[in-house]
């Protein structure tokens, strides 16, 4: 479909109002819009709201072979889509989704935002291939900040399935086996947008789309939280000096550091609210679904089959069931996703020897009998990797001697 | 969301207790109940199920037999009749094609104005906006639009002016809200306000008062008054003028 020709009329009054210091939305030159992140149910969906801009980003990974120029490294593949509802008649690919999935390439793999070689499962074998999709559900204007967004929300909130390598085989573990591992996002670099009148005298910040049409060109800065330029677009018939470049990335950057603050917060948000459903993630979660299901369909199955089973056999059979639920519901579990059984804190001050540093992620205790080492479900290294299962852990462990089990420390 | 027992049919359930008295939610393949000889309106369609639902929305229906179902969407479906404001996109030989939002540009003769003829051609560029009448509308042939009535004359349609003016979109419903008489906006709007505007039914709205700031005062009002009752609107225009009067 060929663009949208904006009206004079629209044109003009953009363009007036800009020049008078004002926007037509109320906001100021400078002003963003609030963006509001909301994680879906999977890991590594997120949705980012602008606005009247909607985007919709997912995450999946499969396992495939490496490209052959980087036999070590796993692959990231963006995909941009804009749904029907959005823009009605538009193609599949026109240079609005071309220009976005090269931008979102260049902002999230170019600046190896993600760590490609902690996807390597075996070297030249077999490696995790990510495939981001980004569809763009609303265009209310500055499309390529909402995906951007987006985009890296899912990606820090994807968790892979864990792999257990033995000898020459690859094992994907199940959820209910080993806890799903996140990626290894090194730094977050989000977009920011800048629409240019005037012949590159005014500028305002984050666009609508009535400013996008009518403005001369469009300078996207991608930057992180640590003041560093992953990447700058220019778009439009715009000439601009260095000074107005620098100003942008000026503006940019606190942009960037207080987006990254609210993807922080959203993230541990929304981590707190799935352990506070299902306290004891990864090794009973499946478990716990199933059960409820269970119990679920014995109600269910007893309201179908009828006369076929009597109430007496249905309070039983809900009985039983509860049981091996309660066996999860220990009464002194805290809600945080602790495993060990309640007693003092086993994690000991740093001792003040020369090996304090090397041990300062793992607080050492008194002498620990070889128990099954809790090798950290979020590295993956390629030795074998051992399955804790609900028989080895002892309840209430006595402080001190190091028996029951130790959460390990996730490296931030 | 989290809760994994819950079905779809349950979420509904709760939206249907929550929505107000006598307003009847329909999703898209439920089937209402109606006599044989009623009229039905967008969003319905006869079936040998009965009458089905196309378009999810509210089920209104007016005595004697009129059922239609209210939609909020912001495509545009030509019909033939309706005013509607488009861009004008390019000049191609005797007429002009105008962007309306429908599937196809729509072509606009330039024998179609007041006064037009071929030795007096009328004054339009490509950017302009024009309010016309569709012709032809229907979902085989591009629309052809008219600036012009029956007997030759305007009557307020042709190109509206640029300098001072606002041209937004809303959606389609809001259109329908704000020319219905039972809505008090315009009438409060107006008596506060000095402003001029055209309403396309293809969700595009054109506006133009004093000043930018007062335009951009009613276009406010009109977009924000998507999801008020007669209350809230009539509070939210006393805002509105009231901020704008301010800081002249």
């Amino acid at each position: 479909m060929k663009p949208l020709v904006p009206s004079t009329c629209e044109t003009n009054s953009v363009v007036d109002a800009v020049s008078k210091g004002t926007r037509l939305d109320g906001r100021e030159l400078l002003d963003h819009r609030e963006a509001t992140i909301q994680f879906g149910r999977e890991y590594g969906t997120c949705q980012i709201r602008l606005g009247n801009t909607r985007a919709l980003a997912t995450v999946r990974a499969e396992l495939g072979t490496p490209r052959p120029s980087r036999p070590n490294e796993g692959t990231l593949q963006v995909a941009v889509d804009v749904t029907s509802t959005a823009a009605p008649g538009a193609d599949r690919s026109n240079d609005l989704t071309v220009g976005l999935e090269r931008l979102l390439e260049r902002c999230l793999r170019e600046s190896r935002c993600v760590d490609q070689e902690s996807l390597c499962v075996v070297a030249d074998e077999k490696v995790w291939q990510l495939r981001l999709h980004v569809e763009l559900l609303d265009l209310g204007g500055n499309a390529c900040d909402a995906a951007a967004l987006a985009a890296l929300a899912a990606l820090c909130h994807f968790r892979r399935p864990h792999v257990s390598v033995t000898g020459g085989e690859v094992r994907l573990c199940p959820a209910d086996e080993a806890e799903p591992v996140p990626l290894a996002v090194l730094h977050k670099p989000v977009l920011v947008t800048f629409a240019f009148f005037g012949d590159g005298q005014h500028f305002v910040a984050d666009p609508t789309e009535i400013e996008e049409r009518a403005s001369e060109g469009l300078l996207t800065v991608g930057m992180n939280s640590y003041r560093e330029i992953c990447t700058l677009h220019l778009t439009g018939k715009l000439l601009l000096n260095k000074q107005q470049v620098l100003e942008c990335t000026e503006l940019a950057a606190a942009r960037a550091r207080s987006l990254t603050s609210q993807l922080r917060r959203a993230l541990t948000a929304d981590e707190a609210e799935r352990t506070a459903i299902h306290p004891f993630p990864g090794l009973a979660r499946v478990e716990l679904e199933r059960m409820a299901t269970a119990a679920a369909s014995v109600r269910l199955s007893g309201a179908v089959r009828g006369p076929a089973l009597t109430a007496e056999q249905i309070s039983e059979m809900e009985k039983e069931v509860d049981e091996k639920l309660s066996v999860f519901r220990h009464k002194d579990m805290a809600a945080a996703a602790e495993i060990g059984q309640g007693g003092a804190s086993q994690w000991g001050p740093p001792s003040d020897d020369e090996e304090g540093d090397q041990d300062e992620m793992w607080p050492r205790t008194a002498e620990t009998p070889a128990k099954t080492a809790p090798a950290a479900s979020d590295s993956d290294s390629e030795g074998e990797q051992t399955v804790l299962h609900p028989e080895d852990l002892e309840p209430h462990a006595e402080p001190g001697t190091g028996k029951g089990l130790r959460c390990p420390m996730p490296v931030r | 969301m989290w809760n994994a027992t819950e079905t779809p049919s349950d979420i509904l359930q709760h939206s249907k207790m929550a929505s107000p008295e006598g307003l009847e939610f329909v999703l898209p393949g439920d089937v209402i109940e109606a006599e044989d000889d009623v009229d039905l309106g967008p969003g319905l369609r006869r079936d040998p199920r009965g009458c089905v639902v196309l378009q999810p929305g509210v089920h209104r229906f007016r005595a004697p037999r009129t059922h239609w179902v209210d939609t909020h969407c912001r495509r545009y479906v030509p019909v033939r009749g309706q005013c509607v404001i488009g861009t004008v996109t390019a000049r191609a030989g005797d007429f002009f094609r105008v962007d309306i939002g429908a599937h196809e540009p729509a072509v606009l003769s330039y024998l179609s104005f007041e006064g037009a003829t071929k030795k007096n051609r009328p004054n339009v560029q490509v950017g302009d906006l024009v309010l016309a009448r569709l012709l032809v509308a229907n979902k085989d042939m591009e629309p052809e639009l008219v600036c012009v009535n029956s007997k030759g004359r305007a009557e307020g349609l042709g190109v509206l002016a640029a300098e001072g003016a606002l041209d937004f979109r809303v959606p389609l419903h809001v259109c329908r809200k704000v020319l219905s008489p039972l809505c008090g906006l315009l009438g409060r709007l107006g008596s506060e306000l000095r402003f001029e505007m055209a309403v396309g039914m293809n969700g595009r709205v054109w506006a133009r008062s004093d000043s930018l700031r007062y335009t951009a005062a009613v276009a406010a009002a009109i977009c924000a008054c998507e999801h008020m009752d007669e209350q809230q609107i009539a509070a939210m225009c006393r805002d509105i003028t009231a901020a704008a009067h301010q800081n002249r």
